[in-house]
């Protein structure tokens, strides 16, 4: 069941080459922005780079969360998917994995770029990576619970972003710290297993709040 | 997990004491009613009288703010009303939303409706050319043959229609197991010699054993409908 939401998804996120190019591209010129503003010296962006990485990466994902349930549910498709025996929470599954490989994975795909315009050591790529997947997928499962509990507001954006932002709040402190340990090469070990941590407890919580956010949206609908 | 014996099985739908509200106004109250299989029930009343809302309880989209709704095996009433989930998997539902992802065509919308209703043995046995074949058909008797690959966007506001309720059109090995049929407005902006196909469509399924709730202003015929008028509380 939940491979055929996937497939469908995956099929429409193709179709309209935007919906996962256009947060790969908002990270890549707000870094690039960073980059000119801080000018060419490279300590500073040395100093700051992890915790700019990261907090462009969470303002890609959660710009496009938006969009994530609103065009299901205001065209109607979100209550047939609920009436025809598939459930609210393997709806909820697909939606986050989907949201993941569109715009978690592209944002894993283009670290060496993001390394190379922040003037950061080749050698912290295998741990930016790591964190980057880790932390990307927290972010997706908890952003999805916005999502799912304002989709039936009509307000747009912002809504979504109060909600989630003081969930990302510990997903930046540990992954941009683990970063800048990477980078100044001091033993940060506790980063990826803190991030992976919080992975799993987002993955085993949000879906459900995830299934609750729909259920509630379908019956306001 | 098919459910190959009960998929012809006939049901009935027990309404006891519900009641519905919008924000703090109660649309209806303590409403009953008991729908044998093979009957059907046509629910009039002017706009804003809670149609919609009445519509969506019984599907299952909704929780009646009082009362119970139940879908039962017709011969054996002691048997208990089906869960949720399986209440939901047996209803055939077209509201006012087209349920088509713009960015799909035709096809692909509808193969993705019908290969979500799994529970159903015929559509978990059939390989993916013979569901894209079943769809195509549907699509073929709607009329949209020649728009089927066309983007849904690119669709006029009937065709839409019309692509929506292709999934009532499908090969009834296919949709057999959707015993409860709830049509919000089914006829609006369709034609006249479709509005009939469709009444005739829906008048099969009902002497077939199904169920049927529908709201509609214009009076259908060549079907038997039982009435329920709301609107004692505006």
């Amino acid at each position: 069941m939940i491979s055929v939401l996937l497939r469908r998804d995956i099929k429409i996120a193709f179709r309209h080459q935007g919906a996962w190019l256009n947060p790969l591209i908002f990270a890549i010129m707000v870094i690039t922005l960073f980059a000119f503003g801080i000018g060419p010296d490279s300590t500073i962006l040395r100093q700051y780079g992890g915790a700019i990485l990261w907090v462009v990466a969470l303002l890609s994902i959660m710009l496009s969360l938006e969009s994530l349930f609103v065009r299901d549910y205001e065209d109607g498709s979100l209550e047939l998917m609920l009436l025809s025996g598939c459930s609210a929470y393997q709806i909820a599954v697909a939606k986050i994995v989907t949201h993941w490989a569109i715009v978690g994975l592209p944002l894993v795909c283009a670290t060496p770029l993001f390394v190379l315009m922040l003037g950061l050591p080749y050698t912290v790529l295998p741990q930016l990576a790591l964190g980057l997947v880790l932390g990307s997928g927290t972010l997706c499962f908890l952003g999805a619970v916005g999502a799912a509990v304002t989709m039936s507001l009509r307000s747009g954006g912002a809504v979504v972003a109060l909600v989630v932002l003081p969930f990302y709040v510990p997903v930046i402190i540990f992954g941009a710290a683990y970063l800048q340990d990477a980078i100044w090469v001091v033993d940060g070990s506790m980063g990826p297993v803190l991030l992976f941590g919080m992975l799993l407890l987002s993955a085993s919580i949000a879906p459900l709040a995830v299934a609750w956010g729909i259920e509630a949206g379908v019956e306001n609908g | 997990m098919g459910r190959s014996q009960s998929d012809s099985a006939r049901f009935r739908l027990q309404a006891k004491s519900l009641t519905g509200v919008r924000g703090d106004q109660t649309l209806f109250k303590d409403l009953s009613f008991d729908l044998p299989s093979s009957s059907g029930l046509r629910i009039a009343g002017p706009n804003g009288s809670g149609k919609t809302t009445l519509l969506r309880m019984l599907a299952g989209l909704s929780r009646p703010a009082a009362g119970k709704i139940s879908l039962l095996a017709d011969k054996n009433s002691s048997e208990a009303s089906l869960s949720l989930a399986e209440h939901r998997s047996r209803v055939m539902y077209l509201g006012h939303n087209p349920g088509l992802n713009l960015r799909l065509n035709a096809v692909e919308n509808l193969c993705f409706w019908l290969n979500l209703q799994r529970d159903t043995d015929a559509v978990a046995s059939s390989s993916p050319l013979e569901i894209e074949e079943a769809c195509r058909q549907a699509l073929e008797m709607v009329g949209l043959y020649e728009q089927q690959l066309l983007s849904c966007s690119e669709l006029s506001a009937g065709q839409k229609r019309r692509a929506s309720i292709a999934r009532v059109f499908l090969d009834n090995r296919y949709i057999a197991g959707k015993c409860l049929w709830v049509l919000d407005e089914p006829l609006t902006s369709l034609d006249k010699s479709f509005s009939q196909m469709l009444m005739q469509r829906v008048a099969a399924h009902v002497d077939e054993g199904g169920l049927l709730v529908l709201t509609t202003h214009q009076n259908p015929d060549g079907i038997d409908l039982a009435e329920l008028e709301l609107g004692g509380f505006g």
